[in-house]
């Protein structure tokens, strides 16, 4: 063996060594065993052996639990996330419509106020009440550095630059969201005048924080220019009251919403001409008749 | 060394980690139980060689065929089921003598002759020569008096002893000279 000079003596030894006769070690052994007494396999040992195994559990390596969980994890984690998605592609989507309108430079018909027609108009209307209160009322511009400018009644001024929202959108993004949310739509039990073109249109909404209708309301009203004609807006935890007028159609905009009791939240939204204003005499009767029949129902527990 | 189980215990081996796999431990209990009663006596026998105490044996013995029966899908066919079984056995015993803190004697810590005994040293066919052995093999540590078994009584190969006691050959041929120079000492001393 060509290795035997690496190894030491005894291990030299070992590896030449024959199978050792020894024959006293055997013989002592062979005596040994002979006197042990036999060792006898009791007769229950089979059975013993046989019920420890059937009572032992079913072993499942550990590792298989944590795959499962983590499994289990992943698609929960998978379903929440498609979730979140599809709940903030429609804020996203639905807000975005007025936030394009934003910041699309679009060429649209200016309507360039002349401070002396404005006090003219503004004057006239002194005596008149308007149908709904404002608490805010944009007046132009009265810096005399500023430019004079005259009420254009034209369709169109390709060199100017304005932002423009329609309110329109406003009520076309409401009615996709309340399509989303299977939002109610209420008949009122008052009919508008039929002799005004008044559009009326009451939703019952889910008051569900995740898709948090109040927010939404608040964010679209601040899409639009605050210095637009009629803006007013006024929000709480509670009530939302927004309204604004669209000299470009000529009509005025109005939308109210309630937080009530029974978890729903009521969105009004109209649109009249100008001249006609917005009443919501039906919406307030609808609301009042709706929370004192919520009162009823909880004094009656 | 029974180097591979036969063909018909190999299939039955085969059978019985199917029913475990498929989670059937009823019918692979009942399979095995072929095994355990024809090596029962084999495994009582070998445990008997390091300890005399029969509720021990009994013990051992059974935990020695429920381990192998968990680690059957580990059994590799490598070597017999035989030989296989009783490397759980010896290991069950030498760790049962270790925590009752069995005395075991450490062959180094004992005087040991510097010169190996010769071949004929323990081929004397003495009878005195013979009791003396006896003797001190009684007072070797259990593991010790295991290799002299295997090697001399049962005359196993060094492979077969080495995959019984979880060692290797070369370092069981070292330990084996080393007890027959223990064993010349302890004669010759008296």
């Amino acid at each position: 063996m060509t290795f035997c000079c690496l190894l030491g003596k005894d291990q030299q030894k070992t590896l030449t060594m024959k199978k050792q006769n020894d024959t006293d070690i055997r013989e002592a052994l062979r005596r040994k065993e002979a006197k042990r007494q036999p060792v006898e396999v009791p007769d229950d040992f089979l059975e013993s052996v046989m019920n420890e195994i059937e009572s032992q559990p079913k072993s499942i390596k550990l590792w298989r639990y944590v795959a499962v969980a983590a499994g289990i994890a992943l698609l929960i984690g998978i379903g929440a996330v498609i979730a979140l998605q599809e709940q903030s592609t429609t804020t996203i989507a639905d807000v975005a419509d007025i936030s394009t309108l934003t910041s699309a430079r679009q060429a649209q018909p200016i309507v360039a106020i002349d401070t002396d027609t404005q006090k003219a108009e503004l004057s006239k209307s002194e005596n008149s009440k308007p149908p709904v209160k404002k608490s805010k009322q944009t007046p132009p511009p009265t810096n005399e550095d500023q430019p004079q400018e005259t009420i254009i009644a034209e369709q169109s001024m390709p060199n100017s630059e304005i932002h423009y929202i329609a309110p329109s959108k406003m009520d076309e993004a409401i009615a996709r969201m309340a399509d989303h949310q299977h939002a109610e739509k209420q008949v009122f039990e008052c009919e508008p005048d039929s002799a005004k073109d008044v559009k009326e249109l009451l939703y019952v909404f889910e008051d569900n924080e995740d898709f948090d209708l109040m927010g939404k309301l608040i964010l679209s009203a601040c899409h639009f220019d605050e210095n637009t004609s009629g803006y007013f807006l006024n929000y709480s935890q509670q009530k939302f009251f927004f309204c604004i007028n669209d000299e470009l159609s000529g009509r005025t905009y109005t939308w109210i919403a309630d937080r009530m009791s029974d978890g729903k939240m009521l969105l009004f939204c109209a649109n009249a001409p100008q001249e006609d204003g917005i009443t919501s005499d039906c919406y307030i009767s609808y609301f009042n008749k709706t929370s004192s029949k919520n009162m009823n129902t909880y004094t009656n527990l | 060394m029974e180097h591979t189980t036969d063909i018909d215990e190999q299939s039955l081996i085969n059978r019985i980690n199917a029913y475990i796999r498929s989670g059937d431990r009823r019918a692979a209990a009942a399979e095995y139980a072929v095994l355990v009663k024809r090596y029962s006596p084999q495994v009582f026998g070998f445990i008997s060689k390091m300890t005399d105490n029969q509720d021990d044996i009994k013990d051992l013995a059974q935990n020695t065929f429920i381990k192998a029966f968990n680690n059957l899908p580990k059994f590799e066919g490598r070597a017999s089921f035989h030989t296989w079984v009783c490397r759980i056995a010896y290991n069950a015993t030498i760790n049962h003598l270790k925590s009752r803190k069995s005395i075991f004697v450490n062959i180094d810590d004992t005087d040991i002759p510097d010169d190996d005994p010769n071949d004929d040293d323990f081929s004397t066919g003495s009878e005195e020569r013979i009791e003396q052995l006896e003797a001190a093999i009684d007072l070797l540590p259990p593991d010790d008096q295991m290799l002299l078994h295997l090697y001399y009584y049962d005359d196993k190969p060094f492979k077969e002893i080495a995959f019984i006691m979880d060692s290797d050959g070369n370092t069981l041929r070292v330990r084996l000279l080393r007890i027959r120079r223990k064993l010349q000492g302890m004669i010759t001393a008296k």
